[in-house]
């Protein structure tokens, strides 16, 4: 018992931070990029012809849409991934993986869905004259983030239950398909959103616009990246805790 | 339940005499080419060149009176933006903080524990 308990000491005597040396250049490069890419936005990207400086929304809008759905998309076939060797024991480092990673994608795809949901009617008033209209793509986008919250907290409140794990990820696999319906709501059921980026219309103007609106894409998806990374690090670190305070309770009771 | 919802708007937004989505483009704005030189006795041409300028005034000031509520927008969504990151980035953060609290705890236990042995 001993032993166990010297390793456990060594484990998490050694740990400072569950965020390495890189981890932190990374953070600050991204951080670097996001401030390069809100510049870009805001002084080299020209004022759009029809809506005017309130397109600017627009380039940390789509982005933000598409950290949130790609989030959404990694969380379901995470927690597919998860149901699938969950019931085998000799993939149980398999299933903690990806149960991890679904988790943490679920959580950064809720919240850059929110960033969508909250910038996407503030651009709109100006735009279509109304926060809100109930066309399909938007209608699919709240259901998608209610659904994700609805994963997020029966992960948070039941995380150490077993069957809230299978749960959690049985509703995530049903989310998946949901982020293909709102990718071609607008084409199948027509909707006022524009389809700029993914539509057959004229896209951006070649230059400034394209420029910043990749320059944006890029550095919100490495930010959504690092932060799934931070997460994913926090909740292994979560679990190793958990084991650990299990082993001290054996050590102790030995003790007594 | 949720998926009943979720049939139910999409047969509301069939029935619904929903705008059919335009192939849209965002462009930047124009910016009016200087008016061709005419001939001083070119009423016609000069003719032409005011209403030119004239177009490309009311475009502008058209773009100008949009800017005006715009602006206050765009301020309101980058705002948000940065609000619910920071928001996120402090309870991370909190939470990072619980994390290294805890394994204090739990190393100070553990060395309590190996000396009783």
């Amino acid at each position: 018992m001993a032993t166990k308990g010297s390793d456990a000491v060594s484990k998490f005597g050694g740990v400072r931070s569950v965020w390495p040396a890189l981890g932190l250049a990374l953070a600050v490069l991204t951080v670097a990029a996001l401030i390069a890419a809100v510049y870009l936005t805001f002084f080299e990207a020209p004022r759009e012809r029809e809506m005017g400086e309130v397109q600017r929304i627009f380039y940390f809008h789509v982005s933000s849409a598409f950290a949130a759905l790609i989030g959404f998309v990694i969380c379901s076939v995470a927690s597919l991934i998860y149901l699938l060797v969950q019931p085998k024991q000799s993939l149980s480092l398999i299933a903690n993986i990806t149960d991890r990673i679904a988790q943490a994608a679920g959580e950064i795809g809720v919240l850059f869905g929110i960033v969508v949901l909250i910038t996407g009617p503030i651009w709109a008033k100006p735009a279509w004259g109304e926060y809100w209209t109930w066309e399909p793509r938007l209608v699919l986008m709240l259901l998608t983030v209610f659904l994700f919250v609805g994963y997020v907290a029966l992960r948070a409140y039941a995380a150490g239950s077993d069957a809230a794990r299978k749960l959690s990820a049985g509703v995530a696999v049903i989310g998946g398909p949901a982020v293909y319906l709102i990718h071609v709501a607008v084409k199948l059921w027509g909707g006022n959103h524009p389809q700029v980026v993914t539509g057959e219309g004229g896209g951006l103007e070649p230059g400034p616009m394209e420029l910043t609106f990749a320059a944006t894409a890029i550095s919100v998806l490495v930010f959504a990246g690092l932060l799934v990374a931070l997460r994913y690090s926090q909740h292994k670190t979560r679990d190793e805790l958990s084991n650990a305070w299990l082993e001290l309770s054996d050590i102790e009771e030995e003790n007594s | 339940m949720k998926a009943a919802i979720l049939v139910l708007c999409l047969l509301a937004s069939f029935a619904s005499p929903a705008v059919l989505a335009e192939p849209t483009s965002f462009g930047a704005e124009e910016v009016a080419a200087p008016a061709a030189p005419v001939a001083p006795d070119d009423i016609k041409g000069m003719l032409a060149n005011c209403d030119g300028q004239l177009r490309a005034c009311e475009a502008s000031s058209e773009l100008c009176e949009k800017d005006k509520t715009g602006i206050g927008f765009l301020g309101a969504a980058y705002l948000a933006l940065w609000i619910i990151l920071m928001a996120f980035f402090f309870m991370v953060r909190g939470r990072q903080r619980k994390i290294v609290a805890e394994m204090n705890e739990l190393r100070a236990r553990l060395a309590k524990a190996q000396g009783g042995l």
